[in-house]
C-alpha cells in the first residue's frame, strides 16, 4: 500500500535505485536521523523498470518479486490535485531542459518533479538531473553524497557502503562525475579509513 | 539558449478569471509588486522556479504561460501494435533530443537527398515510380533484400536504428521521427517483430522522406507511401500472375495457397499483397478474391516465424555492444558513434541515452557502457 508523505524524504531516480537496492535489500523501508527520514520511488520508475529489460545486463534482480513489492510500498500517497501538479511539473522541467540543451528522459523529469512538489530531495548522479535541479532549487544529491548523509545519520554502516562500492565497480556501474561534493573514490577512502580504524590498523 | 516570451494574454484573463491582482500574485509569490507588473508588460520574465510557481499559481500549463518556440516540433508517424493507443509524448520528447546528435552525423549539409518529382495517387504513378525505385533496388530480381533497402536509405540520409522494444510491451513496430530544423528522417525499427511487414516499412518511411511536403495533407501522404511501398515490394506483373492463379483454384480451402507462397517467397505480409491482387482485380472488373478474409488467415499465417531479433542475434537478449555491432554492420546505423562522440564530448550521462533512443534507465546504461566505457 503506496504510503503517505512524510517530513523527509529521499526520491531515488532509476540509477540511483540501481545503484543500492540489492545491497541494501530492502532499501526502500529503511528509516533514518532525526527528523525521520525514508526513501522513496515512483511509479514511473517501477515502470521504466518494468519495461523489459532487453540487453544483457546486471540488474535482472530488479523485477524480482522481492524487489517490486519494496518498490510499490514505497510510492508516496498524493492526491489527485498533486499528482496534476506533479504532471505539470514535469512539463515544465522537460521544457527548461531543452532550454538548456539537455537530453532527458522523461521519467528522470517525473523524479524531479516530485522533489519539486513535494519540496523533497532527489538522489541521482545524472549531469542532466543535476542541471536542471540546480535550476529550479531542487536539492539533489548523488549517491555517494547520500551514502555519506546516510552513514552520518546513522543510516548504514562502513562495512555496507564499502560493499555498495564493491558491488558498484564489479558492475563496471561507478557514478564517476565530479560536480557531487564527494566522488566515490572518497568515499570508499573514507569508509576504508573507517574500517581500519575499527580493526585496529589504522593507529 | 533563447529567452522565451510569456503569454501574457493567457496570463491576464487568468488573473482576471481568478480574481488576482498584481500585488495578489506578488504577494503569493513572494516578489516585489514593481516586478510583477514588469512580467505582465512584456519586460522581463520569471525566473524558472517562480515562472513554475505563476504557472501553479493560476493553473497553467508550461505550454499555456510560454509562447511556442519558434523553431519547429519534430513530426512523427509511427507504425502501431494493434490495438494500441500510442501516446506520442514520448516520442516527442525523443525528437527533440536527437536534435543534439545531428552535428554527430555524417551527413554532407549542403547537399539534399534524391526525391520524387510532382508524387500523386494516380494508379500510373505509383506504377511507374515503383518500376523506377525497383530498378535502383535490385535490377531486375523478383524479391527485395533488407540490404538493399538499408543502403538506398543511406542515400535518402535516414538514420535507421534497429531497436529492441519487445514483441508485446511497446505499442510501436515502427516509429518515424522527422527533425524540421535540421531536415533529417529517423527511422526506428523494432526487431522484435515478425518478418513479413519488416521490409514494408522500411520501405514506407523512405518513401515518406522522398515525398514529404509535397502532399495537401498528411493523410494522402500516408496513402501513398503505402500504395507506393506495396507496389515496389510486389510487381504489378507478379501480382497478375498471383490473381490468375488464384482465380484457378476450385476449392475454396486452397484459396489461399499461392498467396501464402508468395509471401513466403517475397517475404512480405499477405496482406500487402492481398491488397494488390484485389486492387488488379477490381481494375478488371473482377470481384476482389480477398477482401477482409485476409486478416484471419494473416494471424494463423505469421505463426510459422519467429522474430526478425532472432535472425540477427544469436541469443537473446542481445548485449548492447551486440546491438550496435549489428546496427552499424546490417542497418548502416550511424547514430551510435555519433551517439559516442556527443557522450564524450558533453560529458552527459546514460539519461541523454534514455532520452534519445527511447530505452528504459537500465537499457540505456547498458548502450552507454558500450560506447564511453565507464
Amino acid at each position: 500500500m503506496p504510503s503517505s508523505v512524510t517530513e523527509r524524504e529521499f526520491y531515488l531516480d532509476t540509477n540511483a535505485y540501481l545503484r543500492l537496492a540489492d545491497v541494501l535489500h530492502p532499501l526502500l523501508k529503511l528509516t533514518f536521523g532525526q527528523p525521520q527520514a525514508r526513501l522513496r520511488t515512483i511509479p514511473d520508475v517501477h515502470d521504466e523498470l518494468k519495461r523489459s529489460i532487453r540487453l544483457q545486463t546486471h540488474f535482472s534482480w530488479a523485477m524480482d518479486q522481492k524487489f517490486c513489492e519494496d518498490r510499490k510500498a514505497s510510492f508516496p500517497r498524493i492526491s489527485g490535485a498533486t499528482k496534476k501538479q506533479i504532471v505539470s511539473a514535469r512539463d515544465y522541467l522537460l521544457d527548461e531542459a531543452h532550454r538548456n540543451a539537455l537530453p532527458v528522459s522523461s521519467t528522470d523529469m517525473f523524479v524531479l518533479a516530485y522533489g519539486l512538489v513535494l519540496s523533497q530531495v532527489v538522489v541521482s548522479d545524472d549531469r542532466g538531473m543535476k542541471t536542471v535541479a540546480d535550476i529550479y532549487g531542487i536539492k539533489m544529491l548523488g549517491v555517494a553524497d547520500f551514502l555519506a548523509l546516510l552513514y552520518n545519520e546513522g543510516g548504514i554502516t562502513i562495512e555496507k557502503i564499502k560493499d555498495v562500492v564493491d558491488v558498484m565497480e564489479l558492475r563496471h556501474d561507478v557514478p564517476n562525475r565530479d560536480y557531487f561534493y564527494f566522488t566515490l573514490g572518497e568515499l570508499y577512502k573514507m569508509a576504508e579509513m573507517k574500517a581500519n580504524a575499527k580493526n585496529g590498523l589504522d593507529r | 539558449m533563447a529567452d522565451r516570451n510569456l503569454n501574457l494574454t493567457m496570463i491576464k484573463a487568468r488573473m482576471v478569471e481568478l480574481g488576482l491582482s498584481a500585488s495578489n500574485v506578488a504577494k503569493k509569490l513572494g516578489v516585489s509588486r514593481t516586478i510583477v507588473s514588469e512580467w505582465i508588460n512584456g519586460k522581463k520574465i520569471p525566473r524558472p522556479r517562480i515562472l513554475f510557481e505563476l504557472g501553479m499559481l493560476l493553473d497553467l500549463k508550461v505550454s499555456e504561460v510560454l509562447l511556442p518556440e519558434l523553431s519547429a516540433e519534430p513530426i512523427v508517424a509511427y507504425r502501431k501494435r494493434s490495438n494500441s493507443k500510442p501516446d506520442l509524448t514520448e516520442a516527442m520528447e525523443m525528437g527533440k533530443a536527437l536534435e543534439h546528435l545531428v552535428d554527430y552525423l555524417p551527413f554532407n549539409k549542403l547537399q539534399s537527398p534524391p526525391g520524387l518529382l510532382d508524387p500523386s495517387n494516380s494508379n500510373d504513378y505509383i506504377e511507374s515510380a515503383s518500376e523506377e525505385i525497383r530498378k535502383t533496388l535490385d535490377g531486375d530480381g523478383l524479391v527485395i533484400d533488407v540490404e538493399a533497402l538499408v543502403k538506398s536509405c543511406r542515400e535518402l540520409k535516414i538514420v535507421l536504428m534497429p531497436v529492441l522494444w519487445g514483441e508485446k510491451d511497446r505499442k510501436f513496430n515502427a516509429l518515424s521521427i522527422y527533425l524540421p530544423t535540421s531536415r533529417t528522417n529517423w527511422v526506428f525499427l523494432n526487431l522484435d517483430v515478425k518478418p513479413m511487414d519488416f521490409k514494408f516499412w522500411i520501405l514506407h518511411e523512405m518513401i515518406h522522406a522522398m515525398v514529404r511536403g509535397a502532399f495537401p495533407n498528411n493523410s494522402e501522404e500516408e496513402q501513398f507511401c503505402d500504395a507506393l511501398a506495396g507496389a515496389i515490394l510486389v510487381p504489378s506483373d507478379y501480382a497478375e500472375k498471383l490473381l490468375d492463379q488464384t482465380l484457378l483454384v476450385i476449392n475454396t480451402d486452397d484459396m489461399f495457397k499461392p498467396l501464402l507462397n508468395a509471401s513466403r517467397l517475397l517475404i512480405v505480409s499477405p496482406i500487402t499483397i492481398a491488397h494488390r491482387v484485389d486492387a488488379i482485380a477490381k481494375s478488371k472488373g473482377i470481384t476482389p478474391p480477398f477482401g477482409n478474409t485476409i486478416f484471419a488467415v494473416c494471424e494463423n499465417f505469421n505463426k510459422e516465424f519467429g522474430l526478425v531479433s532472432e535472425e540477427y542475434f544469436e541469443s537473446l537478449p542481445p548485449s548492447a555492444e551486440d546491438l550496435i555491432r549489428v546496427g552499424e554492420a546490417k542497418f548502416g546505423t550511424y547514430a551510435y558513434k555519433a551517439l559516442g562522440n556527443y557522450l564524450r564530448d558533453t560529458g552527459a550521462s546514460e539519461g541523454a541515452v534514455a532520452a534519445m533512443l527511447g530505452l528504459s534507465a537500465v537499457d540505456a546504461k547498458a548502450v552507454y557502457r558500450a560506447l564511453v566505457g565507464n
